[in-house]
């Protein structure tokens, strides 16, 4: 997935081969749709946001210049889409009502989630990242699950590097709270059931 | 410090194994033949102007040159060729001798040249809107 082969397939679906351009799509739909995802919170609404910004990108395609990576420019349009997505929508982003200071033990955490089936571990997971504020939603997504740098994120998001650092941070602490709860209730529901 | 890098590492582990939302089966076909269908009617429905922009820079040129030789020129009409042409063209038979003050000259200029960003921004932002 390297930035020449992402050239070499922009050039040709700039000259109008639509095939070039199903290699791009195909090669990024998966994170630009779960970028959607974790901004607009629902299934159909995210799909019509990712097939949007996949149509926008290639309308603009021309004015991608390269100097920065071709998956930060489109990750930066899906992010400013999705925003105008709930912008349209007179939806308004949520904010956390978790507090960061909140306690929490790592290694109980990780102990618990290991205890769980790998199906219910993974939901577990899913359901707390989507618990989180969008925005955090979408920090914690492009560091883990993408890799990409602080300067990146701070590219695609428009804000500082340091803001990204800080909210990073505060995403970190309030997934692990997140975490330590929704596995409080389960095993309360699990010694229930019982 | 360290704790953060506990949570950081864990977290890592965490959503390696979680992996990205799958979109539908036919996303990719989906977002071809939209692009396809807008393709094809664009060709269909090609907007080919009559005149292309260096045409119209000309034919202004052209008009704008007479009526300016016409008004400004102070022309002989009896010997110059020019100025037969332009009577020709016009087919006026005199005109009276018009006298702008230099306000007048300039603020119509200065509402022509308004006007002219006015096109060309709303142009812009009706592409933008596209």
């Amino acid at each position: 997935m390297n930035q020449p082969e992402d050239a070499y397939y922009i050039k040709a679906a700039l000259k109008g081969d639509t095939k070039a351009f199903a290699i791009i799509v195909d090669r990024y739909k998966h994170m630009v749709f779960t970028l959607a995802m974790k901004m607009v919170r629902n299934r159909e609404e995210a799909e019509e946001v990712a097939q949007d910004v996949f149509f926008k990108v290639y309308r603009v395609l021309s004015t991608f210049k390269g100097d920065a990576k071709f998956s930060t420019w489109l990750y930066k349009i899906a992010y400013h889409r999705s925003l105008d997505y709930i912008k349209k929508q007179k939806r308004t982003l949520n904010t956390s009502a978790i507090d960061v200071n909140d306690h929490y033990n790592l290694p109980d955490i990780a102990y618990k989630l290991d205890y769980l089936e790998v199906n219910e571990r993974k939901q577990t997971i899913k359901d707390a990242i989507d618990a989180l504020p969008e925005d955090d939603a979408v920090v914690i997504t492009l560091h883990y699950f993408e890799e990409l740098s602080l300067k990146e994120i701070a590219e695609i998001m428009n804000i500082t590097p340091n803001t990204v650092k800080v909210r990073l941070f505060r995403s970190r602490k309030r997934l692990a709270v997140l975490l330590k709860n929704k596995l409080e209730s389960e095993i309360l529901d699990n010694y229930g059931r019982k | 410090m360290d704790e953060n890098k506990e949570l950081d590492s864990f977290i890592r582990k965490s959503t390696r194994e979680l992996g990205l939302e799958k979109p539908p089966i036919n996303f990719t076909d989906s977002i071809i033949s939209k692009i396809e269908a807008e393709q094809h009617k664009n060709t269909a429905y090609s907007y080919t102007p009559i005149f292309s922009t260096r045409q119209w820079v000309a034919i202004t040129a052209v008009i704008m040159s007479v009526f300016a030789l016409a008004i400004f020129g102070n022309l002989n009409h009896e010997t110059t060729a020019i100025a037969q042409l332009v009577d020709k063209i016009l087919v006026l038979p005199e005109l009276p001798v018009f006298a702008f003050s230099s306000t007048f000259t300039y603020a119509f200029l200065g509402v022509g040249i308004f006007v002219w960003i006015q096109i060309f921004l709303l142009k812009q932002q009706f592409q933008k809107v596209a």
